[in-house]
């Protein structure tokens, strides 16, 4: 097993070497380009991906960054999103955080209903927050 | 942590920050198709306010740590907010810096022939040991 896998790093290898020349690119990314692959497919295995697209750029998302220093990589294991307006009030970091994915908006006749528009506007508010509330209550049980 | 492809009334958003929930608007479909499969959810909530109908396990997932990072992009500063996941295989983000924003690019077009090929060299190792496996579980 062990030469099976001297041969497929020699093979990387020899991949890595071609796509530097072929694009001219400068030797000194050999070592970065060729430990970077490594790491990734040794990091995905094989029988990993059964269940979601079997391509393995379908999971990696590369973003580019501005550095003086030589070429480096920053492996982050999840996802990055572009900071949102929202987020102003959040802590610089959660640990062990729990997640709930939500499509569309969160408005008031979610949690509410349409309500009786014969109520006093005091009266809706008031209704709307304890029906808020109770939303939140279910959140904390999840 | 509620990741929200729309957005949230101000009122309602204060309430559940100081209830201990935060709320980002604005995901895009795409990166919440992206934290789903990263953080092992298997289903996404349509409306909130029927969140009885969900089984938990089904629509919350565990987010080791989720933190704000700055990348010095070639076009502008950018923050970032990072969810990091539980597996590498359910989703990997690389941010590749050098001095070099030409030759980064094409390193960034160039890397997806490399994992690609090179995924096919290793699978062969791959089904070579599943080979032998089985050949050793048959022996009597």
């Amino acid at each position: 097993m062990t030469k099976l896998v001297k041969a497929s790093d020699n093979k990387l290898s020899m991949l890595v070497q071609m796509v530097l020349k072929n694009n001219r690119i400068p030797f000194s990314y050999y070592d970065f380009l060729y430990d970077l692959a490594r790491r990734i497919i040794r990091d995905v295995q094989p029988n990993a991906m059964i269940t979601h697209n079997m391509d393995i750029c379908k999971h990696i998302k590369v973003k580019l960054e501005k550095s003086d220093e030589p070429p480096g990589c920053n492996y982050i294991i999840g996802t990055t999103l572009k900071k949102g307006i929202s987020s102003k009030k959040m802590s610089s970091s959660y640990a062990n955080c729990n997640v709930l994915l939500v499509y569309g908006n969160i408005e008031a006749k979610d949690v509410v209903g349409k309500g009786d528009t014969t109520v006093a506007f005091e009266e809706m508010i008031e209704n709307r927050k304890k029906s808020m509330t109770k939303v939140l209550n279910k959140l904390k049980e999840l | 942590m509620i990741f929200l492809e729309g957005s949230i009334d101000k009122e309602a958003q204060d309430l559940f920050f100081n209830g201990g929930v935060t709320v980002i608007t604005k995901v895009k479909v795409e990166c919440i198709t992206r934290l789903k499969i990263s953080l092992d959810i298997q289903k996404v909530v349509d409306n909130i306010g029927q969140l009885d109908e969900y089984v938990k396990a089904t629509v919350v997932g565990r987010s080791r740590l989720i933190y704000f990072t700055q990348v010095c992009g070639f076009d502008g500063d950018k923050d970032m907010l990072v969810v990091e996941g539980q597996k590498v295989q359910n989703g990997l983000t690389l941010i590749i810096s050098g001095p070099d924003q030409a030759i980064l690019r094409t390193i960034k077009e160039e890397l997806k022939t490399i994992l690609r090929v090179g995924r096919h060299i290793y699978l062969k190792n791959y089904k070579v040991l599943l080979d032998q496996q089985l050949i050793q579980s048959m022996k009597p």
